[in-house]
């Protein structure tokens, strides 16, 4: 009995930082039936690592997780087999403009007077530049991506790549990803060093 | 959950010098004046009913509740008055199809979503067409009624028959839409207030490509009704589809 109050504590602690699945008493296993599956090392955890189907015709992909430390870190490269791609980076979709307008935190209405103002003197701003994206919900502005020396992660706060967000770029895809697949994911932080996760592919995000 | 949106972005700001992104979007300044214009429209709804990708994550953490209206609202933003593009043209390259220049109407009692993206795009475009499968999945036999047109903004890479593939994999009724003409193409975009920008590049190298990531929602008048905006979730855009739809 005792034995699995302490396996029903663990998967519940495996359920807060978002896993899935926590079905046997090896909670450190990385593969089996589910790629949700927690890996930790050193104080960083990874969770829900997943990447999404591609079109045949998609010469690359994406892999999100969710990245949660004890202390400051920072995700500074990611690789995969060369069976699943050519080259891997760390990328950030972003709106056009988002880093100078959130400093500035204004509110919707005075986002709304801004727009105006370049409307009426024709200031040759980027609309991103006018409008926050909490405004926006990401309209309107060029979407744009980039890639990125390193993700931070932050000590006890969650690191999400997701879409339209930080991602781990898959470039030069050797086979279409195909929904129920796995592969392993190498990450690099630049205090806890490696730590190897496996991402599960599916159609949307788990 | 809900903070990392947030906190996402503040620790964007050290990396700001790999965001180029200012520089990207002025290289087109006719289209400005459009931009602001959908601006000035589009925040009022915009504020009520989008949900962002990060707030998908509060969604999450709030319950099971798909956070579509009740009240028969649309989640997108309304173009009120709508836009016109019916008479906008680009040819059609869909496989089997001739290629006759494809207009951006909705045929009678149906509706098109128009997106203009790309095919090197690992993330938004691949995000924004899959949620947009899964909404039209969701509607049922309602999906009949509704078409998807993907005009590529990138067409030195993605061919006719590369879209074609790309558009089949999520949809089952789509127009594959791509030309060297980018006049034409630039005018279409203009049309749905919609930008593109492709990075200064030597041929046959890698660049980068900037869009506008929203989905257009085109009547069978030829009328943008409703553009929603990039990370609107498959329930709210399988809820605006209903309502339109009915009223269609």
């Amino acid at each position: 009995m005792k034995m699995k109050r302490t396996l029903a504590l663990a998967g519940a602690a495996t359920m807060l930082l978002g896993a899935a699945a926590c079905s046997t008493d090896d909670t450190t296993a990385s593969t089996d039936t589910s790629a949700a599956v927690d890996t930790a090392a050193d104080g960083v955890t990874v969770s829900g690592v997943w990447a999404r189907t591609s079109p045949t015709s998609a010469d690359n992909g994406a892999a999100y997780m969710t990245i949660t430390a004890t202390e400051d870190d920072e995700l500074l490269s990611a690789s995969v087999p060369d069976t699943i791609a050519t080259e891997v980076q760390l990328h950030e979709s972003s709106m056009g403009g988002t880093d100078d307008t959130t400093a500035d935190g204004t509110s919707g209405d005075m986002d709304a007077e801004t727009s105006d103002d370049s409307m009426a003197d024709g200031s040759s701003g980027a609309m991103g530049d006018d409008m926050t994206d909490d405004t926006m919900g990401g309209m309107g502005g060029e979407m744009t991506m980039q890639e990125v020396q390193a993700i931070p992660v932050t000590a006890g706060e969650d690191t999400v790549l997701e879409p339209g967000g930080y991602h781990v770029m898959l470039l030069g895809l050797v086979e279409p990803l195909a929904e129920g697949d796995t592969f392993d994911i190498t990450l690099k932080f630049a205090n806890a060093g490696e730590l190897t996760v496996t991402a599960e592919v599916r159609s949307s995000a788990p | 959950m809900g903070e990392s949106g947030d906190l996402h972005r503040q620790d964007t700001r050290p990396y700001a010098q790999h965001q180029p992104a200012t520089t990207m979007t002025t290289m087109r300044p006719p289209r400005r004046p459009h931009l602001a214009l959908l601006a000035a429209t589009l925040i009022l709804p915009l504020g009520v009913g989008c949900a962002t990708d990060d707030d998908q994550a509060s969604d999450v953490s709030a319950g099971p509740a798909s956070g579509a209206p009740t009240d028969g609202s649309l989640s997108g933003a309304v173009m009120d008055p709508p836009l016109d593009v019916a008479g906008v043209t680009l040819p059609e390259v869909t496989a089997g199809v001739d290629s006759a220049p494809f207009r951006f109407v909705a045929p009678d009692g149906e509706l098109l979503a128009v997106y203009f993206g790309y095919l090197s795009c690992p993330d938004v475009c691949p995000t924004t067409m899959a949620d947009l499968s899964l909404a039209l999945e969701e509607i049922g036999d309602d999906a009949d009624r509704v078409s998807v047109a993907m005009v590529s903004v990138d067409p030195e890479r993605d061919t006719p028959e590369l879209i074609d593939s790309y558009l089949g994999h999520f949809f089952d009724q789509y127009h594959s839409i791509v030309t060297d003409d980018l006049t034409a193409q630039h005018a279409a975009q203009d049309a749905f207030l919609a930008s593109s920008t492709i990075e200064e590049h030597e041929p046959g190298e890698p660049y980068e490509v900037s869009h506008t990531a929203n989905v257009a929602i085109v009547d069978d008048q030829g009328r943008v009704v409703v553009q929603w905006p990039f990370g609107l979730s498959p329930e709210l855009m399988a809820s605006d589809m209903r309502i339109l739809l009915a009223d269609t």
